[in-house]
């Protein structure tokens, strides 16, 4: 019987295989030619061309360091074509409640690292899940445009600038269940209100 | 032969000693001796330009924000790498990619939703390994990635994805076998994935 390909990969990386494999792969020209596919396969990856980063990356980064920590949602990272956001807002002002397979444990892993220590689901409530779904959209809207309106501008700072204060107040131990459930209504109210105001910014820019 | 490696970053120690002392124009010398690895990781393994910028700069961020705790600056390449590949899981954690794959699915079926299917366009895309890799589920490549290019163990990338050593070890088959499927026999490719070569 042909080794399988876990049995050849640990033959290529020195693994422990049983004797009767390795004997097996000496003696078989099919199995040493897939052996020797693995070897090339694994140095072709590693030969590919590296990427080179952006120029202006680096100064994101310096801007970022230099000032104090406040954006909660990182704009000028997502790339998404108009049309797409479109769907995805439609999606969302559509559906009110999503529905419950949307959350899972590893969303909320990364959920968990926007506000500390905010329960991965909220009980009796579904605000989590929607503010878990109204940040993929902000995500998956394009870059705030160069230009924006100052007011416009001013709208979104002053929007995150809440969102922020409840994160800050939704990582504090000792909440009630019922301040909690309060909290992340309101966070749910302004996300909403933030991606209305986002979807016309980018929007005007079309 | 390009080198995307890690091993290539090997910043003079008086420069790590300068950042330290919070010398940005320090700073902004190492962030120019790891951003292009740190790059090619993250486009590697998250297949999306916009994704890997994030990785970059949250990369750089922390590098800056925690580089007092470097003590040997040789342990230098080896930790900013270590940032790198958690910022790299912890995008694919996000809601952003959980839309369209289920992380622990792994299955290499199709890796978009119709929403993010839009997404700009993959680097070098015109290779065939490439293509393949684009193919596969962004776990199933990142334990590739991580294992037959960046030299981490199975253990390791058990560790770092809160999964098994074995879990590890069958996401590397899988990625080969699904590779094997699309690539059929490799040899005599080669010389195509060559091509646009940076450096
Ligand atoms: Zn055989």
């Amino acid at each position: 019987m042909h080794a399988d390909i876990e049995q050849l990969l640990s033959l290529r990386d020195g693994a422990a295989v049983s004797e009767a494999t390795r004997r097996h792969v000496a003696a078989c020209r099919q199995c040493a030619d897939e052996l020797d596919r693995l070897t090339l396969l694994s140095r072709q990856l590693r030969d590919l061309p590296p990427i080179e980063p952006r120029q202006t990356l680096w100064e994101g980064v310096a801007t970022r360091v230099m000032e104090p920590p406040r954006a909660v949602f990182p704009w000028g990272q997502a790339v998404a074509i108009a049309a797409s956001c479109v769907l995805a807002i439609t999606l969302v002002m559509r559906s009110q409640a999503p529905e419950p397979g949307a959350v899972d444990a590893a969303a909320g892993d990364q959920f968990a690292e926007i506000v500390p220590s905010a329960p991965a689901v909220a009980p009796g409530s579904d605000y989590v899940a929607q503010s878990r779904q109204l940040e993929a959209t902000l995500r998956a809207m394009p870059a705030a445009p160069r230009v924006t309106r100052a007011s416009t501008a001013g709208t979104i700072a002053d929007l995150e600038d809440r969102i922020a204060m409840i994160d800050l107040k939704l990582s504090h131990p000792g909440l009630s269940p019922q301040g909690r459930q309060s909290l992340w209504q309101q966070r749910v109210r302004l996300m909403r209100t933030l991606v209305r105001v986002r979807y016309a910014q980018v929007r005007d820019t079309l | 032969m390009a080198m995307a490696g890690f091993s290539d970053v090997r910043p003079d120690p008086a420069i790590i000693r300068r950042a330290q002392h919070g010398d940005m124009k320090a700073h902004e010398v190492l962030y120019a001796s790891y951003a292009r690895p740190v790059y090619t990781l993250a486009c590697r393994i998250l297949d999306r330009p916009a994704l890997a910028d994030e990785v970059l700069q949250d990369t750089a961020v922390e590098v800056i924000r925690k580089l007092g705790d470097i003590r040997e600056p040789e342990t230098f390449p080896g930790w900013v790498k270590r940032i790198a590949v958690n910022k790299c899981l912890s995008q694919l954690r996000s809601p952003w990619h959980k839309r369209g794959v289920a992380l622990d699915r792994g299955e290499g079926g199709p890796s978009l939703d119709p929403v993010q299917a839009d997404h700009a366009p993959v680097i070098d895309a015109g290779t065939d390994l490439t293509a393949a890799l684009a193919e596969l589920s962004p776990l199933t490549r990142t334990v590739l990635w991580l294992y037959d290019v960046e030299g981490y163990t199975h253990a390791e990338i058990g560790n770092l994805m809160g999964k098994s050593t074995s879990f590890s070890k069958s996401q590397l088959a899988r990625a080969h076998q699904r590779l094997r499927e699309m690539l059929g026999d490799a040899r005599g490719a080669n010389e195509c994935t060559q091509t646009s070569n940076n450096s």
